[in-house]
């Protein structure tokens, strides 16, 4: 595996960091606080408009650019920094993959070409907290009747839940674990908005009460390729953190330079810069971890390793970047004005989603015969 | 620790500080001059009698049989202040007098009592205990070193493993199994080690506690007559249990005294060793370092005191106490023994540093006498998990 940056993705990362310093900055995020959504339509297309991110993972066949989940990673990296408010894990880390990777050719050709141009936000409804796709996951139950479906039951936590247009849905059939779409709203879908204590990225508890749904890949089997798809967001997911995690550091070490006290600035004593010294081997063995996987996405043989291991490092180094990060900045870093709390609450919140990391450890353990 | 709170805000009753005095005194005119000698040659042997003389050897045994009065606070204190010195010289007096004698004085019978006990509480004679098997450390149930009654007695077969003070005791109380497998059949007997049957092997090299005598001990058809039997026939597993808590809590006092020691070590380096022209304490580095080394030996030792006397009065939650203490202190130990050999760079890694000796003897607080994962596993337990 090669492990250097090329020259065309160096520059790719540097017009991401870019577009979303402009276009996401955090203010923005404190903006979407209040709105219903949690975030904008128009931006959402704009990210598709003028970056075509959404479609980075889709073939081109699906009217996406056909490139891979290395450079998807890099775009959550980016949106991770600033704590972009889009539908960026939703429908891009956990829906794509699931239509990509269901082989249902139809279903992707009504979906996919919608997701890349930025029309459409779809999301997997998979109770989150549940670790992963262990016995007991999905509490959803489908009946069929003819060629189609109806699905009961319950979905907690789904990101942007509450206003996907798509919900995809595992649910338990008499062939096995299946994958169903749903077209929302639906007066047989309600979804109850969470209030949640990261307030940059939205969850609501979906109940299905007979509601229609598609069957999307084969009836059964489907743990098979939810699996997958859970270790590609696994991956993108990890991308996001090391990109908050790296801002906090930066936000720290900024601070400590420009921040006097006792007449000297706070970084010169050692209490601070031996801190924020921490965070940056926190910081870069989580990196080398998010890029391992990034690169392992293409590879199966490789990715559930490696998926695992970078959820479990980035993890654990964003929450203890953002903690510190509070610290270094003092009485001022607790306050609500300050953007301290709101990485704090994505670092929380991003460690708990998709498998904590205490569940990754023991994936780990698992996949080498423990 | 106090029994009225208004008395004393958790500081040591003015009994109990005499008694850390004595302690003290004793340790720093007659143990701390043998310390390097015992680290190369092993425990001198002449402090046993002196140790007795003093009383250290009887605390919180029956008057009658040679016991000095005093409790389990005191015996954490004397732990702690013995294990400033050294870690071996310390478990060395410790499981003699406090981890095996007690099987005798509290399930002993007169005769063995006498025989037995009283020589050890006058540092006449030492005791040794023989409970963990190459495949039974933790896992108490599963000792398999067998006692087959026979006409008069017992004989005993099997192997023990890390026996402290094996090479030096006169009587080693011995666990072995009388009746069915796990917890329900195993007897304490009460053996002396020249009795024939009993192999030692050579001193084991340790990664610590150099002062301290550990071998392994086999038995071969070993007879030892029905009066021997220390307590009932088959109960040796609830008497084991029951001792424990006294082991923990001279573990976790010489984790408080290890740590101390250690820290006072680093304190008189940090003030008096230069670099980059200033003492190294006035870096934050430093001395915030010696800050959180202060505090978490402070904690330690709360807990241990608390755990001690909670023992003392038949607490409620005294072993839960008892568990939480010896975890604590031995992790506590471990830390500042390796903050201290930080503190001291280069020179904390000299075999003859001070910080090098307490660093080698911590790392054992986290195995012997339950592991952390077994007080860990006490916890869960008594949080009804």
């Amino acid at each position: 595996m090669d492990f250097t940056i090329s020259d065309e993705h160096a520059r790719f990362a540097d017009n991401l960091r870019r577009y979303f310093a402009d276009r996401h900055p955090v203010s923005e995020a404190r903006r979407l606080f209040d709105s219903p959504e949690g975030y904008e339509r128009t931006a959402w297309r704009n990210l598709a408009d003028e970056l075509g991110a959404p479609g980075l993972a889709v073939p081109e066949r699906h009217g996406g650019s056909g490139f891979g989940y290395e450079e998807l990673a890099m775009v959550f990296e980016a949106a991770g920094e600033c704590l972009a408010s889009l539908p960026l894990l939703s429908t891009c880390g956990l829906a794509t993959p699931a239509l990509v990777e269901s082989g249902d050719e139809p279903a992707q050709q009504k979906y996919l070409p919608r997701i890349a141009a930025g029309e459409l936000v779809a999301t997997l409804a998979l109770t989150q907290g549940a670790s992963g796709l262990d016995e007991g996951a999905t509490e959803v139950t489908a009946e069929r009747h003819g060629e189609r479906y109806e699905l009961s039951g319950e979905a907690r936590f789904v990101i942007d839940g509450a206003t996907a247009d798509l919900v995809l849905v595992p649910a338990m059939t008499d062939a096995g674990l299946s994958l169903f779409a749903v077209d929302a709203p639906d007066e047989t879908l309600t979804a109850t908005p969470l209030v949640t204590l990261d307030l940059t990225r939205r969850q609501a508890d979906l109940i299905f009460d007979r509601t229609p749904a598609a069957l999307v890949g084969p009836a059964g089997g489907a743990e098979k390729f939810l699996l997958h798809c859970l270790r590609l967001a696994v991956v993108l997911l990890a991308s996001e953190q090391i990109g908050g995690a790296g801002r906090v550091l930066e936000m720290s070490s900024e601070y400590a330079k420009v921040r006097y006290q006792f007449g000297r600035p706070i970084g010169s004593f050692q209490a601070i810069k031996h801190k924020c010294a921490d965070m940056l081997v926190q910081v870069e063995t989580a990196r080398s971890a998010a890029y391992y996987a990034r690169k392992a996405a293409a590879d199966p043989e490789e990715l559930p390793v490696a998926a695992s291991l970078a959820k479990a490092y980035c993890s654990d180094a964003y929450f203890f970047c953002a903690a510190q990060n509070i610290q270094v900045q003092g009485g001022i870093g607790f306050t609500w004005d300050h953007d301290a709390h709101l990485y704090f609450r994505r670092a929380k919140s991003a460690s708990m989603l998709l498998g904590t990391a205490s569940y990754h450890r023991l994936s780990l353990a698992r996949q080498v015969g423990m | 620790m106090v029994e009225n709170p208004e008395a004393g805000l958790f500081e040591l009753d003015d009994e109990h500080e005499a008694f850390r005095e004595t302690c003290h005194g004793f340790v720093e005119r007659l143990v701390m001059p043998e310390r390097d000698n015992a680290e190369r040659n092993g425990f001198p042997s002449a402090l046993w009698r002196q140790l007795g003389a003093a009383g250290l050897l009887g605390i919180g045994h029956p008057e009658e049989d040679g016991g000095t009065g005093g409790d389990y606070l005191a015996m954490a204190i004397l732990a702690e202040e013995l294990a400033k010195v050294s870690g071996g010289i310390a478990v060395t007096i410790l499981v003699s007098s406090y981890m095996a004698a007690p099987h005798l004085a509290r399930f002993g019978s007169p005769t063995l009592r006498e025989q037995y006990l009283r020589p050890v509480l006058r540092g006449e004679a030492v005791a040794a205990i023989a409970v963990t098997e190459p495949s039974a450390g933790s896992d108490v149930a599963g000792l398999v070193t067998t006692g087959t009654e026979v006409d008069g007695g017992y004989l005993i077969n099997g192997r023990k493993i890390f026996i402290t003070n094996a090479g030096v005791a006169d009587v080693v109380l011995v666990a072995a199994r009388t009746g069915q497998p796990g917890s329900a059949g195993i007897t304490m007997f009460c053996v002396e080690s020249s009795a024939p049957g009993i192999e030692l092997s050579l001193p084991l090299a340790k990664l610590g506690w150099h002062a301290s005598d550990t071998r392994e001990v086999s038995f071969q058809d070993c007879f030892v007559p029905s009066d021997r039997v220390v307590g009932a026939v088959d109960s040796g597993f609830r008497q084991i249990m029951m001792a424990f808590q006294g082991e923990r809590i001279a573990l976790s006092g010489m984790g408080v005294g290890l740590a101390q020691a250690a820290l006072d070590e680093a304190r008189v380096w940090a003030r008096d060793r230069r670099a980059f022209g200033v003492p190294i304490g006035s870096f934050q580095a430093i001395g915030h370092r010696l800050g959180e080394m202060e505090t978490a030996v402070t904690a330690a030792r709360l807990m241990t005191y608390q755990a001690a006397s909670r023992l003392d009065r038949d607490h409620p939650d005294a072993a839960k106490a008892v568990a939480m203490a010896k975890l604590y202190s031995a992790r506590v130990a471990n830390e500042v023994a390796d903050s201290a050999v930080q503190v001291f760079g280069g020179y904390g890694f000299m075999a003859d540093s001070p910080v090098a000796l307490h660093y080698r003897d911590a790392r054992i607080l986290r195995i012997g006498g339950g592991t952390d994962e077994i007080q860990l596993q006490i916890l869960a337990k008594t949080m009804g998990l």
